[in-house]
């Protein structure tokens, strides 16, 4: 019995076959489900590793899953199988910050290890709106981002090295603890971005940042959107290296408000959020010139009076991808056509196709991201009783993505593949599918690491 | 019926914010033991999956802190679907066992504690009766609490304060824990009686109960009406330093910050806990836990009172589950009314 098992392994009360318990672990913030058979929360390395060595005797998939905050069905379990539940393995290890690195277990919630480094001046850049839910190891696994890769790069950028359980239960380290290395073959970013495909994350050694002097947040408004998307591509080229350069359109503004009213933003089709960060005289610098831009551009910018509204600002920021549920009553935000990628220099067209998509199928689409990185999201709220609607939200992802495809862009900029981008895979890399196939053959030859996911 | 919430259920994106900021997840870490896995199920309950033994640990795990309604982007509302799912849990006859006991607690004894006692031995000859502002004790001050009781009746006599004839629970233990408030009607009609134009609680489950049940009368948390007369009270300065916890069911549900702050800020040093007003951690009692799930209750009061400032003289509360609850877990608190009577002139005090 493979619930006998995995207690002799974990102890009774780290492991569910309740049928409530599953339902619960059916699901991630994507529309899409599946059927957990058990649920098993490990402690260590090794546990994970004998959950693993059991699955494969029995031919089962193994589906690890941080937080469950994606948005693309990663960690739902759409072939059954085992759930690792990894948030139990949050601890933070080791920091030291004379080597500028941190050694985490992956359940750590993104936002609880930034707390801890900046008690001590640090931080850990990759920063996604969901910092608040988040784990650092979902984070690694799906090669995320956020609001600050503009200056600072993903999270890619920032694995040093990792601990990883392969699926035959083997437990191996890839990368080490120098700053950089040219030794084999880079399996470090192999394990970045796979989704839980090829192995379990159990460690992972990351880089640190020190916290910049000071910084400033600019708040733009445009009347069209293209304005904005020229200004920001122009700001690029001038030499400003925004620490973050977010846009956000007239419905997105609205949800911003919703969340906090007090912020008093002005009804406009578009706003860009600046940040800039480092030594004063800098800031000031680039403050100055960000401003001259905008209003080249017909912008208006001001500068955030103080921390409390910088904070505020940027909260609601983070949370804008999930309130645009509260636009419209009845209406719920789905996540499909949400993360884009494409040249920076494109962002202006892009966003003026996405508008003419939407309307043409008579769904509003509310239009934010990092401008900044050419990384647009888009948001769809929509009736979910209605098939008629999710009709509609289909036809508009495929649109979207043929039009990034052609622009030389990517689907996704930072949210993973998982299971609802999966078909888009041969499309996008052509003769390099084939090759990711070949390696995860190699790996996993009996396809029990987080099958369906990745369109493998 | 949990079907009339589906609405409110499907504003829920799963986005897993509520999740990492519910205390009971850091305790149990199950998905069905946080808020998120909470709005699955009563989904799940919605779309007709029978009630089970685990709905039960899910529904009754919840301390109905609200943190997660107050954090919610989407703007649902999952302290209240909880109540809707205890209310089918009861109708299914799935409840906890320590359901029914309140229930006939309060059925036979008018207290969910089954006090066969007089539920006013504290109080003073002559302290009921008709009066605009009424004194609603609440059962926990009434038979756990005694001196605070005394304490505040006799700050709220000042202002001539009476207690009702037949004082009865307010019916929040049996609304939090999925029933009806048996016992309100019977406090209505002693209430319309008592000709009172202005209730005063000190417990936040009675304010939050009678401030949605009562029509046509001003109810006040005790904060709320001393705050108003604070320059009457004669306060001296301490020469203390306190920390304030901000009761769940009296901030993040009743919006009541400030008012307590006013007046411990009359009399002494005010140190914030790390997380206070809308983030304020819950004292782990809430919801029916504390009487159901009493050793995770007391684990999260624990981390409520490594919180406070290590230097502080008491942590202040405003409620007497909170004060009960972070008391057992080793915390030194002291109700605010008790330590209004600290500020008091000798002469002023309770005997």
């Amino acid at each position: 019995m493979i619930i006998e098992e995995l207690r002799e392994i974990v102890g009774h009360d780290r492991v569910s076959d309740d049928p409530a318990e599953l339902y619960c672990y059916s699901f991630d913030s994507s529309y899409i489900r599946g059927n957990a058979d058990y649920v098993v929360r490990p402690q260590t390395a090794e546990e994970v590793s004998r959950i693993i060595k059991v699955a494969a005797a029995h031919h089962v998939p193994i589906v690890p899953r941080g937080s469950a905050s994606g948005l693309t069905g990663g960690s739902v379990p759409v072939k059954g199988g085992i759930v690792i539940d990894m948030g139990s393995m949050n601890r933070i290890l080791e920091v030291e910050v004379d080597n500028l690195q941190v050694l985490i277990e992956p359940g750590v919630i993104h936002r609880a290890l930034n707390n801890e480094l900046m008690k001590r001046g640090f931080f850990f850049p990759p920063d996604p709106g969901s910092s608040d839910m988040c784990t650092v190891g979902g984070l690694i696994a799906n090669g995320g981002s956020g609001m600050h890769s503009v200056k600072y790069g993903t999270v890619k950028d920032y694995v040093l090295a990792l601990e990883v359980v392969l699926p035959d239960g083997e437990i191996i380290n890839t990368g080490c603890k120098a700053p950089k290395t040219s030794s084999g073959y880079d399996l470090t970013r192999l394990f970045v971005g796979s989704e839980g495909t090829l192995g379990i994350i159990t460690k992972a050694r990351l880089k640190i940042h020190p916290l910049p002097e000071t910084k400033a947040i600019l708040v733009a408004t445009f009347g069209r959107i293209e304005d904005a998307g020229r200004t920001a591509v122009t700001v690029l080229s001038s030499g400003v290296v925004p620490a973050a350069m977010e846009i956000m359109d007239g419905s997105a503004i609205d949800a911003v408000q919703k969340i906090d009213p007090s912020l008093g933003l002005p009804d406009v089709e578009a706003m860009l959020l600046f940040e800039v960060d480092g030594y004063r005289e800098a800031v000031a610098r680039q403050v100055e010139k960000i401003c001259e831009i905008c209003e080249r551009f017909g912008g208006r910018a001001v500068v955030a009076k103080n921390k409390n509204e910088e904070e505020r600002l940027w909260a609601a920021r983070r949370l804008v991808g999930v309130a645009i549920t509260r636009l419209n009553p009845g209406k719920v935000r789905v996540y499909e056509a949400e993360d884009i990628g494409v040249p920076i220099k494109q962002v202006p067209f892009m966003l003026k196709k996405i508008q003419e998509i939407g309307k043409r199928h008579g769904l509003p689409l509310v239009t934010y991201g990092h401008i900044g990185d050419g990384n647009l999201h888009t948001g769809i709220a929509i009736d979910l009783k209605n098939p008629d609607e999710w009709k509609r939200v289909h036809a508009i992802k495929d649109e979207i993505y043929e039009a990034v495809l052609e622009l030389g862009g990517t689907v996704p900029a930072e949210h993973g593949i998982g299971v609802i981008r999966g078909s888009l895979m041969s499309k996008a890399h052509g003769g390099g599918y084939e090759v990711m196939k070949a390696i995860k053959k190699a790996i996993d030859p009996d396809d029990i690491m987080n099958p369906g996911k990745m369109g493998m | 019926m949990i079907r009339d919430h589906m609405d409110d259920i499907l504003k829920c994106t799963r986005c897993g914010r509520c999740r990492a900021l519910c205390p009971v997840n850091e305790e149990l870490g199950w998905e069905s033991t946080n808020a998120r896995g909470r709005m699955l199920l009563a989904r799940a309950l919605a779309e007709g999956v029978p009630p089970s033994e685990a709905m039960r640990t899910s529904f009754y795990t919840c301390l109905s802190c609200a943190m997660c309604t107050a954090t919610c982007p989407s703007g649902a509302k999952p302290d209240e679907v909880v109540e809707a799912a205890r209310r089918e849990m009861v109708a299914a006859g799935m409840a906890p066992p320590y359901y029914g006991m309140v229930r006939d607690n309060i059925l036979t004894t008018g207290n969910p504690l089954g006090e066969r006692g007089s539920r006013t031995a504290w109080a003073p000859a002559g302290a009921k009766g008709r009066s605009d502002l009424i004194f609603f004790a609440g059962c926990l001050l009434s038979y756990r609490e005694q001196k605070a009781a005394q304490t505040t009746f006799r700050l709220l006599s000042r202002f001539g304060a009476k207690l009702l004839e037949d004082e009865q629970c307010c019916g929040s233990p049996l609304l939090r824990l999925g029933g009806e408030p048996v016992t309100l009607e019977h406090n209505l009609k002693q209430i319309r009686q008592s000709g009172a134009k202005t209730i005063v609680t000190s417990c936040a489950g009675c304010f939050k109960t009678l401030s949605e049940a009562v029509p046509d009368v001003e109810v006040l948390h005790v904060t709320q009406f001393l705050a108003r007369k604070i320059d009457d009270l004669g306060l001296r300065q301490l020469p203390i330093k306190v920390s304030y916890h901000d009761p769940c069911h009296l901030g993040r549900c009743m919006n009541v910050y400030e008012e307590p702050r006013t007046i411990i800020s009359k009399i002494c040093e005010l140190r914030e806990m790390a997380t206070s007003r809308q983030d304020a951690r819950c004292c782990g009692g809430g919801g029916g836990v504390r009487r159901g799930y009493h050793d995770m209750a007391l684990a999260i009061a624990g981390k409520r009172l490594r919180e406070a400032p290590a230097d502080v003289d008491y942590i202040v509360t405003a409620c007497p589950m909170c004060n009960a609850n972070l008391g057992a877990a080793g915390g030194k608190v002291i109700d605010i009314c008790e330590l209004i009577e600290l500020a008091l002139e000798p002469q002023e005090r309770v005997p």
